[in-house]
């Protein structure tokens, strides 16, 4: 049964040849992807298909409070840390309790490390191969290479040597036929558009992200222990510090502040001289995708905001990078959002396997009730165990479908970007329209593909400067004699309320991120989580209102309809994680009381 | 005669706890004594120090005074039961209850009548009264189970030839769906039944030694089982007694 | 697939600009590193040279991908060169340029063309609910590729703790009832790698170890990489001897944490805890979690999720519908025993004081009636 109907200005429909792509790789997690193309290879249909399911809310009821970060943390190993903060953030809210100013810095210093270590890998690493032809790269010139390196940064490796080296392993690569992670790529496709010489530097790029990257997390393990699942602490940070005393040699001392220190300028040094101006090749090579892949970009953005600059101050005007919500594309208008609003952000399951037990369209997560209900619709092609195609009429996805005040948003550091813009937020305004006059667009070149990439680049850049910031404040408090890095006071489980419930939110890497926890009796109660994937990947509405994923995807055209290398262009670009996105809520289901705001 | 079916009249003692028995009784109660309060402090370990951690060894001493009171003890219970095939059949009834026998399950029952204040007279046993043969029982399984888990605790991951004997309970914990940490638990909830039994042990012989008919403190100290003569003679007796030699007057 | 070309590690890395005597050089810090006799050097080296890179497949099901974000940071060897130089990483969800059918694809001629003799890796387990839909991957269960895999492996490798015991979502009530790799493949070695995730350097180790010497290592009774899970996390301990002298950190950021005192009173699993991590260190030897303040939660063992609080080192019970801690039975058993002994004790004395006065009662009876026989007797 073939349908079309028009929603979010986006015309809708299943007629003409369908396109699956399942696993869609070099993501978080499994996610499934189905499109249709018309004759003319132009995508006019999508669904997007969360396809895992593990239950860690239902897993978390139950437990020592002071403890969910490290289940929470588990959600993901890639933002790994942002729901271990979220989570904190969410039981000292509930618990009322507070963090000493070094605690707050250290988290900073902490989340910061992670957007920059995350946003690198995901450029290089993730999306990377999308827009860097390797077996292109192989033919390259290495003077032609070096100069154009030299011409764009200096970087340092970039001689005709290092460039020979590298096209030379290349070349043997492909030589020796174990092609590796490079087997069966779409090589060749003529979506690749860089010349042979930016596509070797691209991957000389590639190489020393992945070397950076193990270094750009030594400050989660400075302060956390390790990397991935750091480790952090109700009421402040698990590590202690001692500069001037007996027994600095095992804590946070001088040299571990220096290692940091070293880290955020390497960080920064790279961020400078390789990944900005490759964001900024990346937009002149392929000028047509800064209008490509819009989807929701121009009409509904979402984000709660993120670091705050005083600590156990999560207000507007604490925060370092702001939240809001901008809707039917008004981006004059930023409205505010709070995650402790229940009529603000509410989920539903019309598209979803899972079900509410009364049939209700949608509720709060902080009351949310959910029960897998695997049951497919009637149009799917192939059994319940052997899935050929989906059928997007009825439920089709792990994933549930968050609504802020009724409207589906996107996430991510564009919309972070955009909200802060239109807020006229610090100094970005002016970082915004600079990097835009440098790659030849405007702010509405942005919303795209493309668009999304570079801002998420920008925002490791601006990430590591902020780090800076925070690491001489930290040295600051330091050097004043003031060295508390968690409180006690409300460590005692008997110091809680017998009920008590709370709401924590950051910005994940890659997008608004937010936990609800209930207490009772010094256990968790319930607990929830809306993450930024479930936001940007969730199926289709009651209406059949799109969601960024499915949204953005329309009117894009396939060079080569057998190779999805346009979708997956666009899917990178939002840096899905799936593990995040599909989770379950818990089945307590009682009435929602009054959450205390922060 | 078996020494268990001697009926010595009131006044007269046999001779029932052997010496080894004696001795492993006393150094397993200062063991687990010692184990107790060691035990303790493992698990809430004393306000912390300060100082020169290359001087002071506090905890470290705590843990080796667990280790070497549990080492004992291991000693101990299988010399005990190495023991019971060389001593009297007293040294036997700590393994072997013999709940098959009707004499036994009827003392079993008398005990309890008589701790429930039903029956107003104990029976006089020579060696256990059914009811604390059976809880001896259960106690020296306790001991073996402490020590077996105990064992399993020290030597996990130790490669010596007696650790490598013991890593078997290690891998029982993991192959039941847990790790080491359930190997303590187990060890600690042992523990409590111990504590138990402890408690209720104590109790009992103090309160047997006042109002039963047969001494239980001082044999423990010297081997030999006293049937009370008149002291706690029962009031029943007395006037059995007073009526018998009413009717021989009569 | 590209027909195999036979090339090995040691012209891959003399290709790359690597000198015989720096290839040499390599191969003795991998056998110092591996704990070998220095003579084993030489064995690496012929390795090397004569072997084809080793293929090795990595699937993910059930998981948080923090297996493969730990792998990328191996410091020694260098993760891209464990990918470009040391294995022919043939497959993997996080890395792979193909998606889709291509993926599949690749997956399947890396399987046959290397049957046998493969390395399958896999992260993540899988969930046996919802007849394994809970993770699917190309329309099926993720189990199905989970078997194609292990079918033709020489060995499998199972990443973490989630393949290895279960970790995350197999904590209790397990939602998903996801099973651990070992409770699926029966006929294959499994060599656990546990951890969450395990140290990037380990992970390698492994690899290398395979490489190098082309054979499977010894694992522990529970099929651990022995080398690296054969010692306590506590007997490694930095603060260790904090520990033995007993100074320990009695609340967060007092004078004895700022000191580097032991953690055990702040409830650290590392007594109990089988991995590498005070002496391998994580993110090229930086900080380990107690190092950096934080109490060890044991991430490397079964079952860590449901073993009570982080917190505390005195596990839970499950009682009644609900759990307690030892603490709490303890309590609970030695308070109703003393409460059971004080009450029989009181009723003892009562009953004892009853019998006492009804006996000297009789005695005194007996006395008169005594002396009345004796009256009598002499009145007759």
């Amino acid at each position: 049964m073939s349908y079309e109907y028009t929603t979010q200005g986006y015309t809708v429909t299943d007629a003409g040849r369908r396109v699956v792509v399942d696993p869609i790789t070099r993501i978080e997690g499994h996610l499934r992807c189905e499109v249709n193309i018309d004759d003319d290879n132009v995508i006019t249909n999508a669904v997007s298909c969360g396809t895992m399911f593990r239950g860690i809310e239902i897993i978390l009821q139950g437990r020592d409070p002071r403890g969910a970060w490290a289940y929470a943390e588990r959600v993901c190993g890639v933002c790994t840390g942002s729901h271990a903060l979220a989570s904190i953030l969410a039981v000292e809210n509930a618990i009322g309790a507070k963090i000493p100013e070094n605690a707050g810095i250290i988290r900073n210093l902490m989340h910061l490390c992670l957007w920059f270590h995350d946003h690198l890998v995901h450029f290089y690493q993730l999306t990377g191969l999308d827009w860097i032809d390797v077996v292109s790269a192989a033919s390259a010139d290495p003077a032609a290479t070096s100069k154009l390196a030299q011409s764009l940064s200096p970087w340092p490796k970039s001689s005709r040597g290092y460039y020979a080296e590298l096209a030379g392993k290349l070349k043997n690569i492909i030589k020796s036929g174990q092609l590796g992670i490079f087997a069966n790529g779409y090589w060749g496709n003529p979506a690749y558009r860089l010349s042979p010489e930016a596509n070797l530097m691209l991957f000389g790029h590639y190489l020393d992200a992945l070397d950076l990257q193990r270094d750009a997390v030594k400050t989660h393990t400075v302060f956390g222990g390790k990397n991935p699942h750091p480790n952090w602490l109700v009421g402040g940070v698990p590590c202690v510090i001692n500069t001037n005393s007996v027994g600095g040699e095992e804590v946070v001392n001088m040299e571990r502040l220096e290692l940091v220190n070293t880290v955020i300028g390497d960080c920064l040094t790279f961020a400078e001289q390789v990944l900005m101006p490759d964001a900024i090749a990346l937009a002149l090579g392929y000028p047509e995708w800064l209008r490509l892949g819009t989807g929701l970009s121009n009409q509904t953005v979402l984000a709660y905001g993120a670091f705050p600059d005083i600590a156990n101050d999560y207000s507007a005007h604490s925060l370092l990078v702001p939240g809001g919500a901008i809707i039917d594309g008004n981006f004059n208008e930023v409205h505010p959002v709070s995650v402790h609003d229940p009529e603000q952000v509410q989920e539903m399951v019309e598209h979803s396997w899972y079900k509410y037990p009364r049939g209700e369209k949608s509720l709060p997560p902080a009351n949310g009730v959910t029960e897998p209900y695997y049951v497919l619709g009637p149009e799917t092609v192939g059994t319940p165990t052997d899935i050929k195609r989906l059928d997007e009429q009825g439920r089709y996805s792990w994933i549930k479908t968050p609504r802020w005040r009724g409207h589906t948003m996107e996430v991510g550091p564009l919309a972070r970007l955009l909200i802060a813009y239109s807020l006229d937020h610090g100094d970005t305004v002016a970082r915004v329209d600079d990097l835009c006059a440098r790659i030849g667009t405007n702010i509405d070149g942005l919303k795209s593909t493309l668009g999304r990439i570079i801002a998420r680049c920008h925002e490791a850049f601006w990430a590591m400067r902020t780090s800076k910031y925070f690491l001489n404040k930290l040295l600051d408090n330091i050097k004043n004699g003031n060295s508390a890095s968690a409180f006690n006071d409300k460590w005692n489980p008997d110091t809680w309320p017998r009920t008590c419930k709370g709401a924590g939110f950051t910005e994940a890497p890659r997008g608004a991120l937010g936990h609800w926890v209930e207490i009772k009796d010094k256990k968790v109660s319930r607990y929830q989580c809306v993450v930024p994937t479930t936001w940007n990947a969730a199926p289709r509405g009651a209406s059949g209102q799109l969601a960024p994923y499915e949204a953005s995807l329309l009117g894009t055209r396939l060079a080569i309809a057998d190779q999805p290398l346009e979708i997956l262009r666009t899917i990178h670009s939002f840096d899905p994680c799936l593990a995040c996105a599909t989770h379950v809520l818990d089945g307590a289901g009682n009435e929602l009381a009054k959450i205390k705001a922060c | 005669m078996n020494i268990l079916d001697i009926k010595p009249k009131p006044g007269q003692g046999v001779y029932v706890y052997e010496f080894p028995v004696r001795a492993w009784h006393w150094t397993i109660a200062a063991c687990i004594f010692t184990l107790f309060v060691s035990g303790f402090c493992i698990a809430h370990p004393p306000q912390s120090l300060t100082g020169d951690p290359t001087r002071i060894f506090h905890f470290g001493h705590i843990i080796m005074t667990h280790y070497i009171a549990g080492m004992i003890l291991a000693i101990a219970m299988l010399c005990r039961l190495v023991w019971a095939f060389f001593g009297n059949a007293v040294s036997r009834q700590i393994f072997i209850v013999p709940f098959w026998r009707k004499s036994w399950r009827d003392g079993f029952v008398g005990d309890i009548k008589w701790y429930l204040f039903i029956n107003k007279k104990p029976d006089i046993n020579m060696g256990h009264n059914p009811l604390a043969q059976a809880a001896m029982f259960l106690a020296v399984l306790c001991m073996f189970y402490m020590c077996f888990t105990g064992l399993g605790v020290y030597s996990a991951k130790g490669y010596s030839a007696l650790s490598r004997s013991f890593h078997f309970m290690e891998n029982l914990a993991y192959n039941l769906g847990g790790n080491g940490i359930d190997l303590v638990l187990w060890h600690r909830m042992g523990m409590i039944f111990l504590v138990a039994f402890v408690m209720i042990h104590v109790y009992m012989v103090i309160r047997e030694e006042i109002m039963g008919r047969t001494t239980m403190i001082s044999t423990m100290t010297n081997g030999v089982r006293m049937v009370k003569a008149t002291l706690m003679q029962d009031w029943r007796d007395v006037r059995a007694e007073a009526e018998g030699r009413e009717g021989q007057a009569k | 697939m590209a027909k195999r070309a036979f090339e090995t590690h040691y012209d891959r890395l003399r290709n790359n600009g690597v000198s015989r005597r720096d290839f040499l050089k390599f191969c003795s810090m991998t056998a110092a590193w591996l704990g070998l006799a220095p003579a084993l050097a030489t064995n690496i080296a012929h390795a090397l040279e004569t072997k084809p890179r080793l293929p090795v497949i990595w699937i993910e099901g059930l998981s948080c991908t923090c297996c493969t974000e730990s792998f990328i940071r191996s410091s020694h060897p260098l993760a891209k060169d464990i990918i470009l130089n040391m294995i022919s990483l043939d497959y993997n969800d996080t890395l792979m340029a193909a998606a889709g059918f291509q993926a599949q694809d690749a997956f399947e001629n890396a399987v046959l063309a290397n049957a046998g003799n493969y390395i399958l890796a896999v992260e993540g387990n899988a969930p046996f609910g919802n007849d394994g839909m809970y993770c699917i991957d190309g329309g099926r269960p993720w189990l199905r590729r989970l078997e194609a895999g292990a079918k033709h492996a020489k060995a499998v490798v199972a990443w973490g703790t989630c393949a290895s015991w279960g970790c995350i979502q197999a904590a209790r009530p397990n939602p998903t009832d996801a099973t651990p790799i070992a409770h699926i493949i029966h006929d294959k070695p499994v060599i656990k790698i546990p951890g969450c995730p395990p140290i990037p350097e380990v992970m390698s180790a492994l690899v290398s170890y395979v490489v190098t010497f082309d054979r499977l290592p010894n694992v522990d009774a529970q099929g651990r990489f022995a080398a690296f899970y054969g010692q306590h996390v506590h007997d490694q301990c930095v603060r260790r001897a904090h520990f033995d002298a007993g100074e320990f950190v009695e609340e967060w950021d007092d004078d004895g944490a700022k000191k580097g005192y032991c953690l055990y009173k702040m409830g650290c699993k590392g007594p109990t805890t089988y991995n590498a991590c005070p002496n391998t260190r994580w993110n090229d030897g930086v900080s380990y979690p107690i190092e950096s303040g934080h109490p060890c939660l044991g991430c490397s063992e079964q079952d860590f999720f449901d073993q009570g609080s982080f917190y505390s080192r005195i596990k839970d019970i499950p009682t009644l519908g609900t759990m307690a801690t030892a603490e709490a039975v303890a309590a609970g058993v030695a308070g109703t025993v003393a409460v059971g002994v004080a009450i029989h004790a009181a009723t003892s004395c009562a009953f004892h004081l009853h019998e006492k006065k009804l006996k000297e009662q009789a005695v005194e009876e007996a006395k008169i009636e005594a002396g009345v026989q004796e009256e009598n007797r002499k009145d007759k």
